[in-house]
C-alpha cells in the first residue's frame, strides 16, 4: 500500500488496519503526530527532549498495546493527545514533583543568525519562565491551546474538562502571564 | 485587559511546543517494546514479588488474630456439645436408646472382660429359672427391675400383639438396666474385701465379676465388681455401707425396655414364619427335590434368625436381672502422699508453671502461624491471582494512565 493511498485515510481507519494487522498503519499516524507530540511534551517537561522522546515512545507503546480498547467516542487525535499527556504527567511525578521547571534548551530556528538566535533565545526565556511559574493545570491549559493545530473544543476534549472551564483556566493563566511578563519588563 | 494575547505572544505560546529537529522515529522503538510483551509479564512478576511478602505479613498477622479466637470458640462449642450430648444420653428414654448395642454397652460399663453369667437368673422371692439359662420372655415371665433398685419382680409378658411400648402406655412395666458405684474407706482393707466377697449369693446366680486386692503396702486398695439379682441391689448396698465409711456412692438405670419389646416381637414372628414354612414342608411331601431344598435353605435362615434374636433378648435379660455393683476399698489412714509444700517449693512451683504456660503459649503462637501460612497457602495464592487478575482489568480499562 502507497504512502500516498495512507495519507487520504482518516486516523481511525489507520488505526483500525494497524490493528488488523498492518503495521505500517501506525508509521502513517506517527507522521502525522509524533512531531506534534514531541513539541507538546517538550513544552510540559520543562524543555527535556530526552523526557519527551521518553514520554512519546510510551504513549506509542499505548497505542498498539490498547488499541483495541479504542472505541470512538472521541477523535484518535484527542484520545492520543490525552495519552501523551497522561504520560507527561506521569513522567513528572516520577520525577519528583508536578512543576516542569527543568532548564529549558530552546533551539534557534533554522535560518536565524547568531542575534535573532540570541535575541529569540532571551525572549523565549522570559516566557518560558512565565510559564514555569504557573501551576500544572494552567501550564498545560496554555500549552494546549497555543499548540499547533488543536482546537479549544479539542483541548478541553484532551484534558476532560468543559468548554466553559477550559476558557476560565485559560483566562486565569494568561492574566498570570502578562503579569509576569509586565513584573519583567518594568524590571 | 482583553482575553486576546497579542500576535506575538500567541506566536512565542506556540514556538514552546514546537520540536526543533527530525523526529527520532520513536513508533518503532514502541513497535519493538510492545512486541517484547513477556518483559512487561516479567516485571509484573517482580512487582507482584516486591509487594507479597507485605501483603503476606499483613494477612498473616490479621489472621493470627483471628483465627485464635475462632478455634477457641470452636473448642467451646465442642465441649457444650459434648456436655450437652453426655446428659441427654443419659436422659434419654427407651426411644432414644433403640438399638441393642448401644443399650449394651451403657448396662456393662463397669465390666471388664465379663464372662457369660454360668447360672440362670433369679429374681426375688418366687422367682422362677427356666430351663433356658435365662429369664423367658416371650409368652412366659419376663425379670423386671423397677423403682428404686430394685424390687424385681416376675411380670406377664405382652401377648403377641402388643404394641411397643410409648410413652403414653405408663402402665408397662419398665425394663432397667441397674449399677451403682461405692468408693469406701476402711482401716483393714483386706478384711473388707473379704467381708464383701462374702455378700454374694451364688445360689441366686450372683457372682463375682472382677476382684482385685493390692496397691503400696502403706495404701493398699481393693475393687470388686458384682453381679447381683436387682432385687436384692439395695440390700446389697446397705450391707457395703457396714464395711466402711462411705466416701463415694453413686447409682444409675438404664431402660431397655424398648430394646426388649423389639426383640420379642421379632422373635415371634421369625417363629410364626418357622412354624409356618414347616407347615408347608409337611404339605409338600411330594415336591420337586428343587422347591423343598430352596424350602429348607428358608427354614435355616429363619432359624438362624432366631436364635441370634434368642441370644439377644437372653443378654438384655441378663442384663437387667443382675444388677452391677463396683467397690471400691481404700484405707481411711494411709499417709498423705503429697505433704503440704513449703514456700520454696510453692516458688518452684509457680515458676515450673509459669514457664510450662510461657512455652505452651510460644508453641502453640507458633503452630498457628504455620497453620495459618501452610493451610492457607491456597486462599494465598487465589487473593494473590485475584489482586493480579483486578490489577490488569483496571490497567486495561485505563489505558491513557
Amino acid at each position: 500500500m502507497s504512502a500516498s493511498t495512507d495519507a487520504k485515510k482518516t486516523d481511525e481507519q489507520l488505526l483500525a488496519e494497524f490493528l488488523s494487522g498492518r503495521q505500517a498503519a501506525v508509521g502513517e499516524l506517527a507522521r502525522r503526530y509524533e512531531r506534534p507530540l514531541l513539541g507538546l511534551a517538550l513544552g510540559l517537561l520543562g524543555r527535556r527532549p530526552d523526557l519527551a522522546c521518553d514520554a512519546v515512545q510510551e504513549t506509542w507503546v499505548r497505542v498498539i498495546r490498547f488499541g483495541k480498547q479504542f472505541m470512538g467516542n472521541s477523535s484518535f487525535k484527542t484520545w492520543l493527545y490525552r495519552i501523551g499527556l497522561n504520560q507527561c504527567r506521569s513522567l513528572l511525578h516520577a520525577r519528583g514533583g508536578g512543576n516542569a521547571d527543568g532548564p529549558l534548551d530552546v533551539l534557534p530556528a533554522h535560518g536565524d543568525g547568531p542575534e535573532q538566535a540570541a535575541q529569540t533565545t532571551d525572549r523565549d526565556g522570559v516566557l518560558r519562565d512565565a510559564v514555569g511559574q504557573l501551576d500544572s493545570d494552567k501550564r498545560a491549559v496554555v500549552l494546549l491551546c497555543y499548540h499547533n493545530g488543536l482546537t479549544h473544543e479539542q483541548a478541553a476534549e484532551i484534558l476532560e474538562v468543559p468548554l466553559g472551564t477550559l476558557k476560565s483556566r485559560l483566562h486565569a493563566a494568561l492574566t498570570e502571564l502578562r503579569a509576569a511578563l509586565g513584573a519583567e519588563a518594568s524590571s | 485587559m482583553s482575553d486576546t494575547p497579542s500576535p506575538e505572544l500567541e506566536r512565542q505560546l506556540a514556538a514552546l511546543t514546537v520540536w526543533p529537529g527530525q523526529t527520532p522515529g520513536l513508533w518503532r522503538r514502541a513497535l519493538r517494546q510492545a512486541r517484547a510483551g513477556t518483559d512487561r509479564g516479567a516485571t509484573w512478576v517482580l512487582r507482584v514479588l516486591k509487594l507479597a511478602p507485605l501483603g503476606l505479613v499483613a494477612a498473616a498477622v490479621v489472621l493470627a488474630i483471628v483465627l485464635p479466637s475462632l478455634y477457641g470458640a470452636r473448642e467451646a462449642a465442642k465441649v457444650e456439645l459434648a456436655s450437652l450430648s453426655s446428659q441427654e444420653r443419659y436422659r434419654a428414654g427407651p426411644y432414644e436408646a433403640r438399638r441393642f448395642g448401644e443399650g449394651v454397652k451403657l448396662g456393662t460399663g463397669y465390666v471388664m472382660g465379663s464372662p457369660a453369667p454360668p447360672a440362670p437368673c433369679a429374681a426375688g422371692p418366687g422367682a422362677a429359672a427356666n430351663s433356658a439359662g435365662g429369664p423367658t420372655v416371650a409368652g412366659g415371665t419376663i425379670l423386671v427391675a423397677e423403682g428404686s433398685y430394685g424390687r424385681a419382680r416376675q411380670t406377664s409378658s405382652p401377648g403377641p400383639d402388643h404394641a411397643r411400648p410409648t410413652d403414653a402406655t405408663p402402665a408397662l412395666d419398665r425394663q432397667v438396666i441397674r449399677k451403682a458405684t461405692m468408693e469406701l474407706l476402711t482401716k483393714d482393707v483386706r478384711a473388707a474385701f473379704l467381708r464383701a466377697g462374702q455378700l454374694i449369693s451364688e445360689a441366686r446366680g450372683e457372682y463375682i465379676e472382677d476382684s482385685g486386692l493390692g496397691g503400696d503396702p502403706n495404701r493398699p486398695e481393693a475393687n470388686l465388681t458384682f453381679r447381683v439379682t436387682a432385687g436384692r441391689l439395695p440390700e446389697i448396698l446397705n450391707e457395703l455401707r457396714q464395711l466402711g465409711e462411705v466416701r463415694l456412692e453413686k447409682t444409675s438405670g438404664e431402660d431397655v425396655t424398648t430394646q426388649v419389646v423389639d426383640v420379642e416381637a421379632r422373635l415371634r414372628n421369625e417363629q410364626r414364619v418357622e412354624t409356618e414354612l414347616l407347615q408347608l414342608l409337611e404339605k409338600r411331601q411330594d415336591a420337586p427335590l428343587k422347591e423343598i431344598l430352596e424350602l429348607r435353605q428358608s427354614i435355616a435362615g429363619v432359624r438362624q434368625n432366631i436364635e441370634q434374636l434368642t441370644a439377644q433378648r437372653e443378654k438384655l435379660g441378663r442384663l437387667v436381672a443382675l444388677a452391677t455393683v463396683l467397690v471400691i476399698i481404700r484405707a481411711s489412714d494411709a499417709p498423705d502422699p503429697r505433704p503440704e509444700p513449703g514456700l520454696g517449693a510453692y516458688l518452684l512451683e509457680s515458676l515450673r508453671h509459669a514457664w510450662t504456660s510461657g512455652a505452651r503459649f510460644l508453641i502453640s503462637t507458633l503452630a498457628g502461624l504455620v497453620s495459618v501460612v501452610v493451610g492457607g497457602l491456597v486462599w494465598w495464592v487465589l487473593a494473590a491471582i485475584a489482586i493480579l487478575i483486578a490489577r490488569a482489568y483496571w490497567r486495561r480499562s485505563h489505558p491513557a494512565t
